[in-house]
């Protein structure tokens, strides 16, 4: 079989799953991240401060494991750009960081939020203007606001960081192009939607924050949300897949119950999801739910959306309840325990890929994976078992 | 009754043309022209600021 051969073999199997349909056998398409330098043997700080380290690693791994889809570098942010624009938010591997340990996210205290409590108007009014002008000199150790004198450390920071970026997303579309005809693996996602309010917590007000905001300004909230969605919305359409096969990745963070109430989903968060997922779907486009935590509350209000519109992809949630409520709508995946991969046998995981098959894709409908990321504490061994005995167990 | 985000805002640029002609007050030639350019490379700055927030 050729790379092509196997390369169209596999996107079948994996698109007839997206489809909420029975293909030839269970497709695999495990999120790997820092567990690509793990197996090809780089440290942590190579793989996420010089992407071509970590674009070989997921190449290898494509290659030696018999998967259908990966995604082209979980190991998503390049630390290099970061470095260059001077983003105060990362812990960076090796540098402000242990080389072996995974970039981490710093959200500082509500009194330091990014965005301040009397800013929203102002991201409501133009929201691209905000971020350009407010939030990023706020985010950057060396871009000045408007009003401040320019540094050649401000201008240095924009034109490098402009050019890495472009740089970066160019040789990701390499990437893609080389897991084809490589390794014969499909890239398994194109493209990106987040939720207004998880920006709003992620990078503008803080988690905390949001949640004062929430009670004491809910209309600023909702309009700020309503501001963001053409943007983001526009993000979302112009990376995703033209030949409309994958899905765009919706990365969801805090926008369930307990993180916020039943009320402000209800009323904010999906009011202003929701549409946007929608008009993907009337535009081809499905959309993936990374459902990271546990989002079962709300499934019943994932099943307002068309059938086939999205994947649903579980981590905490109980996967046998999500198949029970969405699996007549919609194709499932993950539910493998992260902490098994790190903790457990391969023994345990090939019992626990035989609960899941069972029990979620007798009928199709169903790629394996992790509940999460597979970071660098999953062991090889039982990733290896999950490959094998979902290629056994898992044919139809 | 919620507002319909396709037709919110102006996705795609930073500064619009509209903003931009203020700079540009005199265009002898194909002002479409000039304005589709515009939009082209404004586009750039705006991905960079959309990415930085949602990406890195």
């Amino acid at each position: 079989m050729t790379q092509e051969e196997r390369y169209q073999a596999r996107l079948r199997r994996y698109t007839t799953a997206l489809r909420n349909g029975k293909p030839d056998m269970v497709p695999i398409r495990p999120f790997v991240a820092e567990f690509v330098a793990k197996y090809a043997g780089v440290s942590i700080q190579a793989a996420t401060h010089d992407y071509r380290v970590a674009f070989e690693a997921c190449l290898r791994c494509a290659g030696d494991f018999d998967w259908d889809a990966v995604v082209p570098n979980m190991i998503y942010v390049w630390t290099g750009l970061v470095q260059a624009v001077g983003l105060k938010y990362y812990g960076i591997p090796g540098l402000d960081l242990p080389a072996n340990v995974a970039f981490q996210y710093k959200e500082p205290p509500e009194e330091h939020a990014f965005m301040r409590p009397d800013e929203y108007d102002l991201l409501i009014a133009d929201p691209t203007d905000y971020l350009l002008n407010v939030w990023l000199p706020r985010v950057s150790n060396f871009i000045k606001p408007p009003s401040e004198k320019v540094t050649v450390e401000h201008n240095l920071a924009l034109l490098k960081g402009g050019m890495a970026m472009m740089e970066y997303f160019n040789a990701l579309g390499g990437l893609v192009q080389e897991l084809r005809t490589r390794c014969g693996t499909v890239a398994a996602i194109s493209g990106m939607l987040k939720a207004p309010l998880d920006i709003l917590a992620d990078k503008l007000r803080g988690y905390y924050g949001l949640v004062s905001d929430l009670h004491a300004r809910p209309e600023k909230v909702l309009a700020a949300c309503e501001a963001l969605m053409p943007h983001l919305f526009r993000i979302a359409l112009d990376g995703a897949d033209p030949t409309k096969n994958v899905p765009i990745a919706f990365w969801m963070h805090r926008g369930c119950v307990p993180f916020i109430n039943p009320e402000h989903f209800r009323k904010i968060y999906w009011p202003t999801v929701k549409p946007m997922v929608e008009e993907l779907w009337k535009r081809g486009h499905q959309v993936l739910f990374y459902a990271e935590g546990n989002w079962d509350y709300h499934l019943e209000a994932f099943r307002e959306l068309p059938p086939g519109s999205i994947v649903y992809h579980v981590d905490k949630g109980d996967i046998f309840r999500v198949h029970r409520v969405l699996g007549d709508r919609f194709c499932l995946s993950g539910g493998l325990p992260n902490d098994l991969l790190a903790l457990g046998t391969p023994e345990e995981v090939r019992a626990y890929c035989k609960k899941l098959i069972d029990g979620v894709a007798r009928d199709g409908g169903y790629i394996m994976d992790a509940g999460a990321i597979i970071q660098d504490d999953a062991k090889v061994e039982n990733v290896r078992a999950m490959t094998e005995f979902t290629r056994e167990y898992g044919q139809y | 009754m919620q507002k319909d985000f396709l037709v919110l805002g102006h996705p795609g640029v930073c500064m619009t043309w509209e903003e931009a002609k203020a700079y540009f007050p005199v265009v002898q030639g194909d002002e479409s022209l000039v304005r589709e350019i515009w939009e082209r490379i404004e586009y750039w700055p705006w991905l960079f600021i959309w990415h930085i927030l949602l990406s890195f």
